[in-house]
C-alpha cells in the first residue's frame, strides 16, 4: 500500500507538472509583440494590424485567367481592404457598382495592401499554437472536471451521500444542452470572447465545487487512505474539522453545471480555430490535438483523483488543486487568446471572409448539412469514433481484467495509456491527412485497424487472452452461452 | 491468428490492442470533423462539430447501457480448435458491429472537397475547374497545395 501511494504521489506531481508545462508554455510562447498585442483588448491595436489600417479597397477587373493547381498572387481574388473592419461586407465596394464579391468569369481577383502595394497572400503566425496550446488546455480542463470524481468515487459518494455517476449525468446533459447554442453564441460574439467568457464560467464552476476551506491548514492534518477509514471520515464529516473542508451538495451541483455549459466552447470550436488560424496543411493535425486533448484530462482524472481522492481532506485538496490549474489556465486564456490573425491562414479562409457571408442559426445550417452530400457517412465515422472510445474509457477496468491486469494502478496506467494512444494517433495521422487529403483511405484503414484491435479486448478465456496473472474472480463472472 | 497465438498468455497482447486501437480510433474524430467542414465549405465550422458532438455524445450515451448489458454475455470462438479456442464478450462484438457498419457505410462516400479545392486553386474561378471528378477526394491530392507565408 505504502509503496502504491508512493507511486501514485509521483503520478500526481509528473501529470501535475504537465498541466502546469501547457499552461506557462501558453502563457510565455510568444513573442514580446504579440504579448503586447495580447494586453490590448482591440485587434485594431495588434502591431500587425497597424500595418493593414491605411488599406482603402477598389478592384480589378479583367485579369488573366488561372490554371487549375497553381499559385499566383496576381490571381487571388484582388481587393484592398479598410482598415478598422476589413472583412465587413459594408466596407467592400468595386467600380462596376457589383455588390456582389463573389467572382465571375472575367473579373479575376486578389487582395493587396495598399500600403506596400503588394498581393496579400495567406499567411500564418507563430500565435496560432498559442491559440492551440490554450483551446486544448481548456478542454483538458473540462474533462478532468466532468470525470474528476470518477477514479476514487468511494469518498465522493459517502461525503455526499449522491452517485459520482449521476455527477457525470449532469453534466454530460448540461454539455448537450449547451451544444444546441454555442453555434449561435460564437456567431454572434465571436470566437474569442466566447471562448474566455465559457473559460471564466468554468473557472467559477471550479471555485463553486472547491470553496475556499481547503485551504484550512488545521483541518488537513488527518490522513486516511483505506476504505473504512474514509467511511469513518466520512461519517463523522457533520461534525468534524473535515466537512468544513467542502462545500455542500448544492454548490457542487451548481458548479458542475456551470462547468457543463461552459465545455462545448472548447470541444465544438477547434475545426473554427484551424480554419481562422492555420494553415490547410495543418488543419487535421491542430484539430486532432483540441479535440483529442480532452482524453488527456480523463487520463488526469484518473491518475491524479485515483491518488488524491482518497479521503476527505483528499477530496477538497483535489477540488481545489482543479480550481487553481482551472483559473491558471483561464488567466493564461484571458491574457493570449485572439479573435482571429490580421491576414487569414488559408486562400478558402481569405475567399469566404471576402465573400463577407454571415452565418446562418445553427438549426438552418444543420438542415443544409444533412442535404450535403457525403456529410452523413462523415457523422456516421466519427459518432463510430467517439462511442468506441468512450465505450472503451467506461469500461477499461473490466477490459483490462479480462487480460489479466487487475491492479488498480496498472488498470489507471493503461486507461491512461489509452487516452494518450488517441492523441498521438491524431497528430501523426493528422499530419498523413494535412499532407495528402486522403481523407477516405485514411478514415477506412482507421477503421479496418479498429476492427482488428477490438478483438483482443474482448478475448477472455483459454490460451488467448487470458493472462497468467488474472485472478479467478475475472473468470467467474463469464456467463457462458 | 498467428498474431494472437504469439502474445497468447500475455497481458500485453491487451495493452497493445489497447493502445493500438487509441491510435486508429480515435484519430478518426478530427479527421472527420475536418471532412465534414471541407465538404460543407462554406458552412459554419462551429456547427459542423456541434452536429457531431451532439450525435458522438447521444449515441454513445445510448450504446454505454447496451455495451453494459452485453459485456455480460459470452461466446466461443472456434470452439474445434484447441490451439485458438477462445471466447468473445459480447460488448466486443457490439463495437465490431457499430466498426463493421460504419466502415461498409462511409466505403460509399465520394463527396467533393470543396474547401481544398477553393486552396488549391490559385484564382477563386470556378469555371476553372475542368471537371467534377477533380473536386473528389481521389484527385484531390494530386494538386499541389499553394505556399503559405510563415510570420
Amino acid at each position: 500500500m505504502a509503496h502504491r501511494t508512493k507511486s501514485s504521489m509521483s503520478w500526481t506531481i509528473l501529470w501535475t507538472s504537465i498541466v502546469l508545462v501547457i499552461v506557462v508554455g501558453c502563457t510565455l510562447g510568444s513573442n514580446s509583440s504579440l504579448v503586447h498585442a495580447a494586453f490590448s483588448s482591440h485587434h485594431r491595436r495588434h502591431p500587425l494590424r497597424q500595418t493593414w489600417a491605411p488599406a482603402i479597397l477598389t478592384r480589378l477587373v479583367n485579369s488573366p485567367k488561372t490554371i487549375p493547381g497553381t499559385w499566383d498572387s496576381k490571381n487571388l481574388i484582388q481587393w484592398q481592404l479598410f482598415s478598422q473592419n476589413p472583412w465587413n461586407e459594408d466596407h467592400i465596394h468595386n467600380n462596376d457598382d457589383n455588390e456582389n464579391p463573389a467572382p465571375d468569369d472575367d473579373n479575376i481577383l486578389s487582395l493587396i495592401d495598399s500600403t506596400t502595394g503588394e498581393d496579400v497572400q495567406p499567411r500564418v503566425y507563430p500565435q496560432r499554437w498559442i491559440q492551440l496550446a490554450c483551446l486544448s488546455a481548456l478542454a483538458l480542463m473540462s474533462d478532468w472536471i466532468c470525470f474528476s470524481v470518477a477514479a476514487a468515487p468511494e469518498t465522493y459518494e459517502l461525503v455526499y451521500q449522491h452517485s459520482s455517476a449521476s455527477l457525470i449525468d449532469l453534466f454530460l446533459f448540461t454539455n448537450v444542452a449547451s451544444c444546441f447554442l454555442v453555434t449561435d453564441v460564437v456567431a454572434k460574439i465571436g470566437l474569442e470572447r466566447a471562448v474566455k467568457n465559457s473559460a471564466v464560467l468554468m473557472t467559477i464552476g471550479c471555485w463553486l465545487r472547491s470553496g475556499i476551506a481547503f485551504w484550512n491548514p488545521i483541518a488537513t492534518t488527518t490522513t486516511t487512505t483505506t476504505t473504512a477509514a474514509v467511511a469513518a471520515a466520512a461519517a463523522a464529516a457533520s461534525s468534524s474539522s473535515s466537512s468544513s473542508l467542502l462545500v455542500s451538495y448544492p454548490w457542487v451541483v451548481v458548479g458542475t453545471i456551470l462547468v457543463g455549459a461552459a465545455q462545448p466552447f472548447f470541444q465544438c470550436t477547434p475545426p473554427v480555430l484551424s480554419a481562422l488560424w492555420f494553415a490547410d496543411t495543418e488543419r487535421a493535425t491542430s484539430t486532432a490535438v483540441a479535440l483529442n486533448f480532452n482524453q488527456v484530462g480523463i487520463a488526469t482524472a484518473f491518475l491524479v483523483g485515483g491518488a488524491m481522492a482518497t479521503d476527505v481532506p483528499g477530496l477538497a485538496h483535489y477540488f481545489g488543486l482543479i480550481a487553481i490549474v482551472c483559473t491558471i489556465v483561464t488567466i493564461a486564456t484571458l491574457w493570449q487568446f485572439q479573435e482571429e490573425p490580421p491576414v487569414p491562414p488559408s486562400a478558402s479562409e481569405l475567399e469566404k471572409k471576402i465573400s463577407g457571408k454571415k452565418e446562418p442559426p445553427f438549426l438552418e445550417s444543420v438542415q443544409k448539412f444533412f442535404q450535403t452530400r457525403g456529410f452523413s457517412k462523415a457523422l456516421a465515422a466519427f459518432i463510430c469514433s467517439i462511442s468506441i472510445t468512450n465505450i472503451v474509457g467506461a469500461f477499461i477496468a473490466e477490459i483490462m481484467e479480462r487480460g489479466g491486469i487487475t491492479d488498480r494502478l496498472q488498470i489507471d496506467l493503461s486507461g491512461a495509456a489509452f487516452e494518450f494512444a488517441i492523441v498521438l494517433g491524431g497528430i501523426l495521422i493528422g499530419g498523413y491527412v494535412d499532407r495528402t487529403k486522403k481523407y477516405k483511405f485514411v478514415t477506412l484503414a482507421c477503421l479496418a485497424a479498429t476492427l482488428f484491435t477490438i478483438i483482443p479486448l474482448g478475448l477472455t478465456e483459454h490460451r488467448i487472452g487470458q493472462g497468467q496473472y488474472a485472478s479467478d474472480d475475472s473468470k467467474n463472472h463469464v456467463i457462458h452461452e | 491468428v498467428f498474431f494472437l497465438s504469439f502474445f497468447s498468455e500475455e497481458p500485453l497482447l491487451l495493452l497493445m490492442s489497447l493502445i493500438g486501437l487509441g491510435m486508429a480510433a480515435g484519430p478518426i474524430q478530427p479527421i472527420n470533423a475536418e471532412l465534414s467542414c471541407d465538404i460543407t465549405y462554406p458552412g459554419d465550422e462551429t456547427a459542423v462539430e456541434s452536429v457531431q458532438q451532439i450525435g458522438g455524445n447521444m449515441i454513445s450515451a445510448l450504446l454505454v447501457p447496451v455495451a453494459e448489458f452485453a459485456s455480460r454475455r459470452d461466446y466461443l470462438l472456434l470452439p474445434n480448435n484447441p490451439l485458438l479456442e477462445s471466447d468473445i464478450r459480447g460488448d466486443c462484438l457490439l463495437l465490431l458491429t457499430v466498426a463493421a457498419l460504419t466502415m461498409a457505410y462511409f466505403s460509399t462516400f465520394d463527396a467533393p472537397l470543396a474547401r481544398t479545392m477553393a486552396d488549391r486553386r490559385s484564382g477563386s474561378d470556378p469555371s476553372t475547374i475542368a471537371d467534377i471528378s477533380d473536386l473528389l477526394p481521389s484527385k484531390i491530392s494530386e494538386s499541389p497545395s499553394p505556399p503559405v507565408q510563415q510570420i
